[in-house]
């Protein structure tokens, strides 16, 4: 399990068919992990984003007892495999955006309105950047992926005592495990509230890769790394070279060569809700982002 | 089924009249070079540590043994034309290009010629290998549980009946897609030293780069 974790983990850090998901019962419900038709098909260049990959990573709060799911976390991953660099985009989840489809809306609900894929093609609207692959967890994925992962250490900012998330950490780096790490990313009772939330989400997932790089970045140690993955983690359109390409590809990125950088935002209220509205500054850096995965000039 | 065993790591390879007389080595090596001595085609043959399958259908196991021997002969005939030839012969082999898809055969006869290739160095004589081994591991394709792709970790270190103290020490893996004409090498991240007398030269290789450090 500690593989699969892993290598999950490694591919929610950057970035078909259908194989007959014959293991699917196996698979954990926790984790999906699904390639989508790209946003802006009509004027998507693949040759444009030929050495780029966009994967979107999606934290939903599905759990028992919830009604309509929402992603609670989302972060859009440019890889860029040719320069071995990688961008983390992190977006406040109460972002005030177009829905395709849906009007406007906080980003997170297209999550709820059309699962994956209109989660994708909004993100994708939004930054500019095509997202193909979109992971999604749920509190309990990551639990376990930071639990199989040994923990994590993480650098915590300021003191937080949050009873809500369960947040509980005195400043400086510590090891902590998956349910620390959950808290720690759930956390809004801090400055800035959500939107340094999002960044430290941004942040554990630059931890984790530390991780993994440990772990083995081989040919070998990946394709080790999907065995488990086939029989743990549910897949939709991704074909088994599909899998491992991201695993290299995300593999091969220095943690020291990711930016992490929450969108620019302001927060705001519409009819009596609180949310958040990109800054003007968003556009250019939406732009330096989507052309190829890395923020240059932000 | 169990992948092929080999009982011994044999790089037969010899050479004919090449040790009438004495002397030391780099006279030996000096005639080597000069004299019009003919020489036997040198064979590699490599022990499989290791032939796996990893399937999106199936739980891991053995890979067939006919897959496993049409990769082990895409790297004995790379390990032939790139080394062995090379240093017994002293000069590549043929055949080097139908080895790889077009764009690692590219890279890899052009940029990454000193990593591929074991050349310009003094002959070593009949190859005698500590080490000639490789492992597989295959995963299956999109529909069925038929290997498309394979990643072969590589051990070839060898040294010389004729410079005993010279070694070429191959290191890496490389990465085969099944094509229409069978296995090609797709991709390659390879680390190699040459020593050469006091002299030891590393040299790296991956299908994106190539560095090399003299020591």
């Amino acid at each position: 399990m500690k593989r699969v974790i892993a290598l999950v983990a490694v591919l929610a850090l950057l970035p078909g068919v259908w194989f007959a998901d014959l293991w699917l019962d196996h698979a954990s419900a926790d984790i999906l992990l699904s390639k989508v038709k790209t946003a802006g098909d009509a004027t998507y260049d693949p040759g444009r984003w030929k050495d780029t990959t966009f994967v979107l990573l999606i934290g939903s709060d599905e759990r028992p007892g919830l009604e309509g799911a929402r992603a609670d976390g989302l972060h859009v991953v440019g890889l860029n495999s040719e320069q071995g660099k990688a961008t983390i985009i992190n977006i406040p989840r109460d972002t005030w955006v177009e829905i395709p489809g849906h009007g406007q809306g906080r980003v997170n609900e297209a999550y709820h309105f059309g699962g994956a894929q209109l989660q994708a093609e909004t993100v994708s609207n939004l930054t500019g950047a095509p997202v193909s692959y979109v992971l999604t967890t749920t509190f309990g994925g990551l639990t376990a992926m930071v639990d199989a992962l040994g923990g994590l250490e993480v650098d915590i900012p300021y003191p937080m005592d949050d009873q809500n998330s369960g947040a509980a950490f005195l400043p400086g780096r510590q090891v902590i495990n998956g349910s620390q790490v959950l808290a720690f990313s759930r956390n809004r009772h801090i400055p800035d509230g959500d939107i340094s939330r999002t960044a430290h989400q941004g942040q554990v997932i630059i931890h984790a890769l530390e991780s993994l790089r440990k772990k083995g970045t081989s040919g070998t140690n990946v394709l080790g790394y999907l065995d488990v993955l086939f029989r743990n983690v549910r897949t939709e359109n991704i074909t088994p070279t599909d899998l491992y390409r991201l695993g290299r590809g995300a593999l091969v990125v220095d943690p020291g060569d990711v930016r992490n950088y929450t969108v620019p935002s302001r927060v705001g209220m519409i009819r009596n809700q609180s949310v958040v509205f990109v800054r003007p500054e968003g556009t250019a850096m939406f732009a330096d982002f989507a052309d190829d995965g890395i923020l240059q000039a932000h | 089924m169990p992948p092929r065993k080999l009982t011994a790591v044999v790089v037969a390879l010899a050479l004919a009249a090449a040790c009438s007389g004495g002397g030391d080595d780099d006279e030996a090596a000096e005639r080597d070079e000069t004299s019009s001595t003919s020489f036997e085609q040198p064979t590699v043959a490599l022990d499989v540590r290791n032939a796996e399958l990893v399937s999106s259908h199936a739980a891991r196991g053995a890979l067939a043994d006919d897959v496993t021997s049409e990769i082990t002969e895409v790297v004995e005939q790379l390990l032939l034309v790139t080394s062995a030839e090379p240093l017994t012969l002293g000069h590549a082999g043929a055949g080097f290009a139908d080895l790889f898809t077009p764009d690692a055969g590219a890279r890899a006869a052009g940029p990454d010629r000193a990593a591929i290739f074991d050349e310009g160095l003094p002959r070593f004589g009949t190859l005698e290998p500590s080490n000639a081994s490789i492992g597989i591991t295959a995963l299956n394709g999109p529909f069925d549980g038929t290997p498309m792709f394979a990643v072969v970790d590589l051990q070839w270190d060898v040294g010389g009946s004729r410079r005993p103290g010279d070694r070429v020490v191959r290191t890496g893996e490389l990465s085969l897609l099944l094509g229409d004409d069978g296995w090609n090498i797709a991709a390659y991240d390879l680390h190699v030293e040459r020593t050469v007398g006091d002299e030891t030269t590393t040299t790296t290789a991956t299908s994106t780069s190539t560095t090399e450090v003299s020591e």
